[in-house]
């Protein structure tokens, strides 16, 4: 069987494709639908981009008309709204306004007024969704999909290549991986959980023959202000960075459930290694001390208090 | 947030997946409903041993009872997108001799008589069907054709699957049809029919449910009808009605335990029917893995039924209306055991299969006065491949 790797950037981050095919030509063809699926969600869901479906859903929300949704964006939506009720409304996609106050590569706080002021603009119950039609209880609210799409693409370019009959390959894009099955000789991926403080470190190896994994951590996107690090997971009821776990990574049977069980246990601050512990899923976690937590780590790296 | 009001630890899960499957990319990779992206050929060779019959039991003939050897074939095809066809063949030998009927011993206990020349038969069948798939549920239609020496059937049968919006809860159900025909091999001296038929439809419904990530549940209902010859030509005196209905219902649990990385299977099914039979079945399978490659699966089975209301202990041309000794008829309890090794890999899976079952009067639910000299016992082989390319 052929290898073939297949790299590029997406999503604003670097992908990869590795796929296993009888021929080289036909991994080659594989991976290229492979990057073309990503694309796709990328230029859908993009919020860059004017000609992108949340672009149209804002204009929408500000002519104060409802929006027709497709099946793939309503399926999106509603698995958006399963997400914040089971966080009690941390993950929030109507958050993402939060950007105009935190600009991560300025260097400098927002203020408190600036914040006050987008507060009113969030939260994912002024939203309701009619007979396939979206209607926002203001006119100046915004969706950002961002805060799961790319984990989803990372799922939806695994369903391509299995469409196309490859069972030997792993899709990663920008650190959230989705295994298409193990190498051809039955072995797991071996994949390096990132340290959150030592650039190049790795915290733990974990064999993953099938399924998904997502990381993510402060480490992303951050400020430091008078020593003090600010990431960029943001509660939606303060506008301001939630303390609590420095990375966490989650096995899961699909990468969106990993991403969305990672932002999760992130957005839960103190409560969550609770949080990951109650759904059951393999994870791993380090906490601001440095302390490492979870189902998947090995005996030497394991620190439980 | 307050721990009181806090959702059980699996269904927060529970429902990210849900509401994950009903997103396209991902409900294309979820089990179940994918059709195959490769075509599959399997072969089974399985090998079906009875027990001798009971020397002190066997008034005349040999004790020896029926081996089975059974050749099975299965190719399945993707055809387009959505579609998979499979085709079944099974070719299978019978040998040995099976109970001509019941006379009353020396004891005034029965006893057999058993047939006197040995069976050597061979049945070959042959069963196509079509599965279409989308991505909230499937639709098969199947046709079959199996012919012996002194038997033909035509059989055909529609199933579907449906999947709820949520991926919570499955629907199935389902029709099938046959008939069948049987001429009986004749022997000088026994007054056997000519050729006769019967034809027999059934349906069941079921409904399935995902409580938590770790635990699925199905319910379901079945009936059954017969109609036609239903009595063994090749018995002394054996005449039944020449309808039979039933009914029954299945319960099923699959239970995984994450830390063990193990399955419980447990399966009941409760059958009745207007003959007078009434049975139940308990099984429970244990499949444990071992290693990324290996499963374990050892089951035990229970079964126990009443008798028909026209089953008698010995044969008698004295009486008249519907009669049988037939052991399949007669009050029992079965008992069997076994376990499965398999080995799978991404092309291919290997199974190696053994079970041994005990029937017996003592092992019914209710107590049994006299038991069927003929019940068996018997031993189950099986050793299989399949292959995906």
């Amino acid at each position: 069987m052929h290898y073939h790797r297949h790299s590029f950037q997406a999503m604003g981050s670097p992908c990869t494709v590795h796929l296993y095919a009888d021929t080289e030509s036909h991994a080659c063809a594989v991976a290229q639908q492979c990057e073309a699926e990503v694309r796709r969600l990328e230029q859908k869901y993009s919020r860059y981009r004017d000609d992108s479906i949340t672009a149209a859903i804002h204009a929408s929300a500000q002519s104060g008309n409802p929006f027709p949704l497709d099946h793939e964006t309503a399926a999106l939506l509603n698995y958006a709204h399963t997400a914040w009720e089971q966080s009690d409304g941390l993950f929030d996609i109507t958050s993402g306004i939060l950007r105009r106050a935190w600009d991560f590569r300025s260097g400098r706080l927002p203020s408190q007024q600036q914040i006050d002021e987008l507060l009113p603009r969030i939260g994912w119950n002024k939203l309701h969704i009619d007979n396939n039609l979206l209607h926002f209880a203001r006119p100046d609210m915004e969706i950002d999909f961002g805060g799961y799409v790319k984990e989803y693409a990372a799922d939806g370019a695994a369903a391509v290549a299995t469409q196309h009959g490859i069972q030997h390959g792993l899709v990663e894009l920008g650190g959230d991986i989705r295994v298409i099955g193990p190498h051809p000789d039955g072995r797991p991926w071996a994949i390096g959980i990132r340290h959150p403080r030592q650039p190049g470190a790795i915290l733990a190896t974990l064999p993953l023959q099938q399924g998904a994994l997502a990381s993510s951590g402060d480490y992303e996107r951050c400020l430091m202000v008078d020593g003090q690090r600010y990431g960029h997971i943001l509660n939606p009821r303060t506008g301001w960075p939630v303390r609590g776990l420095m990375a966490v990574s989650v096995v899961a049977d699909h990468c969106l459930l990993a991403g969305t069980a990672t932002t999760i246990a992130l957005l839960k601050g103190g409560n969550g290694i609770d949080w990951l512990n109650d759904l059951e899923l393999p994870w791993l976690a380090m906490d601001q001390n440095g302390q490492v937590y979870g189902t998947l780590t090995d005996p030497v790296s394991s620190a439980h208090a | 947030m307050t721990s009181s009001s806090k959702p059980s630890r699996s269904t927060r899960l529970a429902a990210l997946t849900g509401a994950a499957l009903t997103l396209p990319a991902i409900a294309q990779l979820a089990h179940g409903n994918t059709p195959t992206a490769k075509t599959e050929f399997g072969y089974r060779y399985s090998q079906y041993q009875e027990d001798d019959a009971d020397k002190d039991k066997v008034f005349v003939g040999s004790p020896e009872r029926y081996e089975v050897k059974n050749h099975q074939f299965r190719l399945a095809t993707p055809v387009g997108d959505d579609k998979v066809l499979t085709i079944d063949a099974d070719y299978e030998t019978v040998s040995g001799a099976s109970a001509y009927g019941t006379a009353a011993g020396p004891d005034g206990k029965p006893m057999l008589i058993m047939s006197g020349a040995s069976i050597d038969d061979t049945r070959k069948d042959l069963l196509a069907s079509l599965r279409t798939s989308r991505e909230d549920g499937s639709l098969t239609f199947a046709l079959g054709y199996s012919t012996e020496k002194d038997y033909e059937a035509f059989n055909g049968a529609v199933a579907f699957e449906k999947l709820s919006a949520d991926r919570i809860t499955t629907w199935s159900g389902g029709v099938g049809f046959s008939s069948d025909t049987i001429e009986p091999v004749q022997t000088d001296g026994i007054n056997r029919i000519d050729s006769d038929d019967k034809w027999s439809a059934n349906g069941f419904l079921a409904v399935a449910k995902v409580l938590s990530p770790l635990w699925q549940v199905q319910g379901g209902v079945f009936a059954a009808l017969w109609d036609g010859y239903l009595s063994d030509p090749y018995k002394a005196r054996d005449i039944r009605p020449d309808q039979r209905q039933a009914f029954g219902f299945t319960g099923r649990s699959r239970y995984y335990l994450k830390s063990l990385q193990a399955a419980l299977h447990t399966d009941y099914r409760f059958y009745n029917d207007d003959w007078g039979i009434e049975s139940h079945t308990l099984e429970f399978s244990w499949h444990q893995s071992l290693g990324d490659h290996f499963r374990i699966v050892p089951m035990v089975r229970y079964y126990s039924q009443s008798q028909a209301d026209f089953y008698v202990e010995t044969d008698s041309v004295l009486n008249t209306g519907n009669q049988s000794s037939d052991y399949r008829l007669s009050p029992f309890g079965a008992l069997s055991w076994g376990a499965s090794l398999i080995l799978e890999q991404p092309d291919y899976r290997i199974t190696l299969r053994g079970e041994q079952y005990e029937s017996d009067g003592d092992l019914a639910l209710k107590n049994v006065d006299v038991e069927n000299p003929a019940l068996v016992n018997y031993t189950l082989v099986t050793v299989g491949f399949d292959y995906r390319f």
